[in-house]
């Protein structure tokens, strides 16, 4: 009888680190999957989001029904329990599901690098300037967000049937902004709107998706589409463009740090950061959008060249880390 | 596993099924419109017309089984679940192109008044419900108008999406059944 020169362990090793991922294995192309996936999640978010909010506010809804009342006044009026639906679906769809996609893409035991679920030699560093860069960032985003609405405008008065967008927009806007407003709602709008999407939004969009599309198109491609698939997610074409930019931020810091940390921690403090800032300036909750530019141009230009820089100093920090390596 | 030699073009199968459920799913779209417009509006809840569409996503969802065994078939083949998700996504989305021009020709050219017909029957069947006019007026804001160009681009632009899906999955399970090696 011959014996087995390997250990289980050995063999367990060696199994996990030659296995084909099953999306491989299968013939599916890694890009195209987290397409779909980004199609299918966006649908079923919306479902588990509506019906989790529908059977937490079944008695209200019943007794409107019964009276003949508005429906839709039941959501508004009760935005914390709104927000508990949404809540389940960032967290089953957008990133539990998100999570096990990532197995789908990986041999076993490597899908938390897959996500760039941890901390890398640089991400502390990438951290610190990223939390100057969401800053600085601000205005010129701003100014993008300005932009976007003067084409949106121009569109709607083209497409007037385009205008539904915008009145739901600002019927959603108005809805939060007096959530936010109200007394001790603060903590659950911060939970809600800074810590949820920043922690599920991050494993979907920079996790799941920048990986799964690097792999079948190079990291240029993936962050930019990465972006724009995160603008489209939040079906505010007023806002499309900002909303993007602020995905290919994100993605880009991905990149350059390996690990999802950085990411998390800037889109909360953009979340979170609106949150707080909205709770104290009750002038900023009443502020919107109109043609004229309300951001000083100086501004704007020192906004752009600083977040060039910054943009510029990680590109650098990524740089010597990868020489570094190398040399190791 | 794919076969090494060169694989032969899957556009044939790809082209002939999705002519079959592109023409099913206008027959049956058109037809849903006429039963629908041909009865009194009582209130319902419920119309033929959401039922037809619940039956024209089930119907279009064998447009991958259909490519993907004729594409196995025709050319001896096997090849894997995710070429079979492709074949079947593809079906999908060309199908709902041509359901989507048939339907044009059609309430453009054959019968121009069709659409602007269930619309009105739409209206009449919600002030049948007994609503109160807060629940009139959101559902009537809620009601796409059927004659607009841009509720067919949106339209169609959803069903590409939907019917692709749906596609796509059958399309793997086609690909289970009638092209894999075991």
């Amino acid at each position: 009888m011959t014996q087995n020169k390997f250990s289980s362990t050995e063999r367990a090793t060696f199994y996990e680190q030659t296995i084909e991922p099953w999306v491989e294995r299968n013939g599916f192309a890694h890009g195209a999957m987290a397409l779909v996936w980004f199609v299918i999640a966006f649908v079923l978010f919306q479902l588990v989001g509506g019906i989790t909010s529908a059977v937490i506010l079944l008695p209200e809804l019943m007794e409107v029904i019964r009276q003949g009342g508005d429906v839709q006044a039941v959501f508004t009026e009760n935005l914390s329990k709104v927000f508990i639906g949404n809540t389940t679906g960032q967290f089953l769809i957008i990133g539990l599901a998100s999570y096990f996609m990532a197995k789908l893409h990986t041999s076993p035991e490597n899908h938390l690098q897959f996500l760039r679920l941890q901390t890398s030699d640089n991400v502390w560093k990438v951290t610190v300037i990223t939390v100057v860069l969401v800053f600085v960032f601000m205005p010129l985003n701003g100014f993008l967000g300005w932009l976007n609405y003067i084409v949106f405008d121009s569109l709607v008065q083209t497409f007037p049937s385009l205008s539904w967008f915008i009145e739901m927009q600002n019927s959603m806007t108005e809805t939060i902004k007096g959530f936010i407003g109200t007394e001790n709602a603060v903590f659950l709008a911060f939970l809600h709107i800074g810590i949820v999407p920043a922690i599920f939004e991050e494993v979907m969009f920079r996790g799941y998706i920048l990986r799964a599309l690097e792999k079948s198109w190079g990291i240029i491609v993936a962050i930019i589409v990465t972006g724009l698939l995160f603008g489209a997610y939040h079906i505010q074409p007023s806002n499309f463009i900002p909303l993007s930019m602020l995905g290919i931020l994100f993605a880009y810091i991905t990149y350059v740090s390996r690990s999802l940390i950085p990411a998390m921690i800037a889109h909360l403090l953009n979340n979170g950061g609106q949150v707080i800032y909205g709770s104290m300036n009750k002038e900023f909750l009443e502020m919107q959008m109109t043609t004229t530019l309300e951001i000083p141009p100086l501004l704007i230009i020192g906004s752009t060249i600083f977040t060039a820089t910054l943009i510029y100093l990680l590109f650098k920090l990524n740089q010597s880390d990868k020489k570094l390596a190398e040399h190791v | 596993m794919e076969n090494e030699e060169m694989t032969p073009s899957y556009w044939p199968s790809v082209t002939q099924a999705a002519i079959i459920i592109g023409v099913l799913m206008a027959a049956m779209g058109i037809g849903s419109q006429y039963m629908t417009i041909s009865n009194e509006p009582a209130g319902a809840q419920f119309s033929l017309g959401q039922l037809v569409g619940i039956l024209i996503c089930l119907v279009a969802a064998i447009g991958g089984i259909i490519s993907t065994r004729q594409h196995a078939k025709e050319n001896n083949i096997t090849f894997t679940i995710g070429t079979g998700a492709l074949i079947g996504f593809l079906t999908g989305v060309v199908g709902v192109v041509i359901s989507g021009v048939i339907n044009l020709i059609w309430t453009k050219l054959l019968d121009p008044g069709l659409n602007q017909a269930v619309y009105d029957w739409q209206i009449a069947n919600l002030e049948a419900q007994n609503l109160s006019d807060a629940q009139l007026e959101m559902a009537l804001s809620f009601m796409p108008d059927p004659t607009s160009m841009s509720t067919f681009l949106i339209a169609t632009g959803v069903s590409l999406l939907v019917i692709g899906i749906v596609n796509l999955l059958s399309g793997m399970i086609g690909a289970k059944i009638f092209a894999s090696e075991d």
